[in-house]
């Protein structure tokens, strides 16, 4: 079961490595929206630092939502994920395998982007770390919740905006508590509760979200 | 009991709410292949689909060696391997990664290590295109390129979806005599087919025509 | 013929809506006259919040139903997953609009309440909020059900979307008030549920009631014509029907 998990990461980042828009894409994107944010707003240093959590965390979501559209695609034409269902060890693999390595080309990059952009956008310096940490807790759910989403819509064909209206509501919790850390780590106030509960739902989300992959996967390729 | 059958029976299925067959019954020994037959429509592709696990029938229940799908998923899947009109092999990588990609995945290989087993795959004549990405091969060598897969994975039961389908003489040729040669090792074969497959030595043990009978 | 086994509910489900749809429809529609006659005119003011308090007998018990009919949906298309069941599949994707109207029906009247309580139709109220969010929810079940052209997969990819819906809704609830407490002024007056006592809790509790029963008389009829819709091209419902072939 882990030999399948494995070799699935490998070959979604081989290809990811091939295909440089396929990396490039979201890390261009992700920063492209935290840069529009104080040229629509204000640019006002005050303005800015208070509502970094939350630029930092919009970004986020968008920018691995928009890779997240053809998380299950290509697959569906090019028939691997028929294969994905009829394998010894079943879907369950693959679907973490999928969004472990989807969220090696977003969230990974995202979360060691972040402080810098924190710091652009005038948050103060000892928050820095738990910037980098409530996005280490948050983003494997952003991927995680949007597979789910991506599934259910990959084999439909006009389904990107659909994929978007279905995944950003269980997003909610994700954008609150991820960027309430921030917050409360910026005005110099211990953040640990709210990482905390991103935590456990870091580990829920995991447990569960590859069997709702899966079972969508079944009822789309039925 | 015999367990070294594929058993069907009463199964009954339809697709998009219009019933495409019911009650059919069908008993296949190891050594023994069929052959589905039946216009476009007739329900081909979705037999093949329901005996390998991704679709459900209406009604009625199958096992291969005592084992289905619906009970036994993991040690069934072991058993059986399902080529369709889709190769499942991802364009951007070469034939051999995909080939090593699911040689790894649970079922017994042709050889200990995955690179002993990719060169079985030399058998359907794909050995100079092996490390040619899949996005450039043409359709030909696409069907070649996934239907070596089995050569290099070791199922019992073979379910194949129209695999003559953009093979040359040649290519045909290989596929019959990869067909006998599983016969004779005591797999059984079910496939779908237009044209006329005639692995040497070895007719047909039934032809299920779909799409009359009903 | 192995339809009559795959759809054997559905027939005597569609008799017994005909046979229960007569009378449900007019208890329906006199106890809700009641429940409205008692709430809004029998019950006694409230002393803080005037007569304005009143549309709580309808946004309450609607607040309810929002929730609970999800429930219901989401407990549907796991039966309808796991068994197959097409009785299932159809309650489970009925159940979607009728919920989506209750949740805009508690939005709708929650702003109506806002503009007294807080001067302004809408303010980023905790309870509102999550409410707006299921709203979302239930869009995404019904956006995804008319995007997939065979309704029998269709009904079970939202069943899918439902479950993982329902296992989120607490998560997604906590975390707007955790959000309200804390980015909330001080200032905004929030939501005085008005003591319970019980002359308003009476007619509050009937009203509750009420809709739980419109709500099987809105699905029995939804049913009723969706299993009419489904088996237009079988046997028994053309016998039922009096269509000659």
């Amino acid at each position: 079961m882990f030999d399948a998990f494995v070799s699935l990461v490998r070959r979604d980042l081989s290809a990811a490595v091939n295909i440089h828009s396929n990396w490039l894409m979201p890390v261009a994107f992700f920063t492209v929206v935290v840069s529009l944010f104080p040229l629509g707003v204000d640019a006002d240093p005050a303005v800015l630092r208070r509502l970094a959590p939350g630029i930092i965390w919009i970004a986020a979501l968008l920018a691995g939502l928009l890779s997240l559209e053809r998380a299950f695609k290509d697959d569906f034409e090019n028939g691997s994920l028929e294969q994905w269902l009829i394998t010894p060890h079943g879907v369950y693999p693959f679907a973490l395998a999928r969004i472990f390595a989807h969220w090696c080309i977003t969230g990974l990059p995202f979360m060691l982007l972040a402080p810098f952009y924190g710091y652009l956008l005038g948050m103060p310096v000892h928050s820095l770390p738990v910037v980098v940490f409530s996005l280490a807790l948050g983003t494997p759910v952003l991927s995680a919740l949007g597979a789910v989403g991506a599934a259910l819509t990959g084999c439909l064909r006009r389904g990107e905006m659909l994929m978007v209206l279905l995944v950003l509501p269980f997003y909610v919790p994700l954008l609150v508590f991820g960027a309430n850390a921030m917050d409360l780590a910026a005005a110099g106030l211990p953040a640990e509760a709210a990482l905390a509960i991103s935590g456990a739902i870091l580990i829920v989300t995991l447990l569960l979200a590859p069997l709702a992959v899966g079972a969508s996967l079944r009822v789309m390729l039925d | 009991m015999d367990n070294g059958s594929l058993k069907v029976s009463n199964l009954a299925f339809s697709r998009d709410g219009r019933m495409l067959c019911e009650g059919l019954d069908l008993v296949l020994r190891g050594g023994e292949w069929c052959a589905v037959t039946g216009a476009n429509g007739a329900g081909k592709t979705t037999l093949l689909r329901i005996l390998c696990g991704l679709s459900e029938a209406d009604a009625g229940a199958f096992h291969w060696r005592g084992l289905s799908p619906a009970l036994e998923r993991g040690r069934y899947h072991e058993q059986v391997l399902y080529i369709g009109h889709k190769s499942g092999f991802r364009s951007e990588l070469s034939v051999a990664a995909n080939l090593a990609f699911y040689s790894g995945l649970g079922r017994a290989r042709a050889a200990d290590t995955v690179a002993q087993a990719i060169s079985a795959a030399d058998d359907f004549g794909i050995a100079g295109w092996l490390d040619t990405p899949c996005a450039k091969l043409s359709q030909g060598q696409l069907r070649r390129a996934s239907l070596s897969r089995l050569l290099v994975e070791r199922a019992s039961l073979w379910l194949l979806d129209e695999p003559g389908v953009g093979l040359d003489d040649d290519g045909i040729g290989r596929l019959e005599r990869l067909l006998a040669a599983h016969l004779e090792r005591g797999g059984a074969a079910l496939v779908a087919t237009h044209g006329a497959l005639a692995p040497p030595g070895r007719p047909a043990a039934h032809n299920l025509r779909l799409g009359e009978d009903v | 013929m192995l339809d009559a086994k795959r759809y054997a509910s559905l027939p005597s489900f569609y008799r017994l809506c005909g046979r229960l749809f007569p009378w449900l429809l007019p208890a329906t529609v006199v106890l809700l006259a009641a429940g409205l006659y008692w709430g809004l005119y029998l019950a006694p003011t409230d002393y803080k919040q005037g007569e304005a308090y009143r549309i709580m007998f309808i946004h309450v018990p609607s607040a309810w139903m929002s929730l609970f009919v999800y429930m219901v949906m989401a407990l549907a298309g796991a039966v309808a997953l796991v068994w197959r069941v097409k009785l299932a599949e159809l309650i489970h994707i009925e159940c979607a609009p009728i919920g989506a109207s209750f949740t805009a029906l508690t939005l709708l009247t929650g702003m109506l309440w806002g503009k007294p309580m807080w001067g302004a139709f809408w303010v980023w109220d905790a309870r509102l909020t999550s409410e707006l969010i299921l709203l979302f929810l239930y869009l995404g079940v019904i956006a995804l059900y008319s995007a997939i052209p065979d309704r029998r997969k269709a009904a079970r990819a939202t069943s899918v979307l439902a479950i993982v819906g329902v296992v989120n809704i607490p998560v997604i609830h906590y975390s707007v008030l955790w959000w309200n407490t804390l980015h909330q002024g001080p200032t905004v007056t929030r939501f005085d549920e008005p003591a319970a006592h019980i002359s308003m809790l009476a007619p509050l509790l009937f009203m509750a009631a009420v809709f739980n029963l419109y709500f099987v008389t809105a699905l029995l009829a939804r049913l009723r014509s969706s299993i009419a819709e489904h088996c237009r091209e079988q046997q028994w419902f053309r016998g039922e029907a009096g269509i000659r072939a």
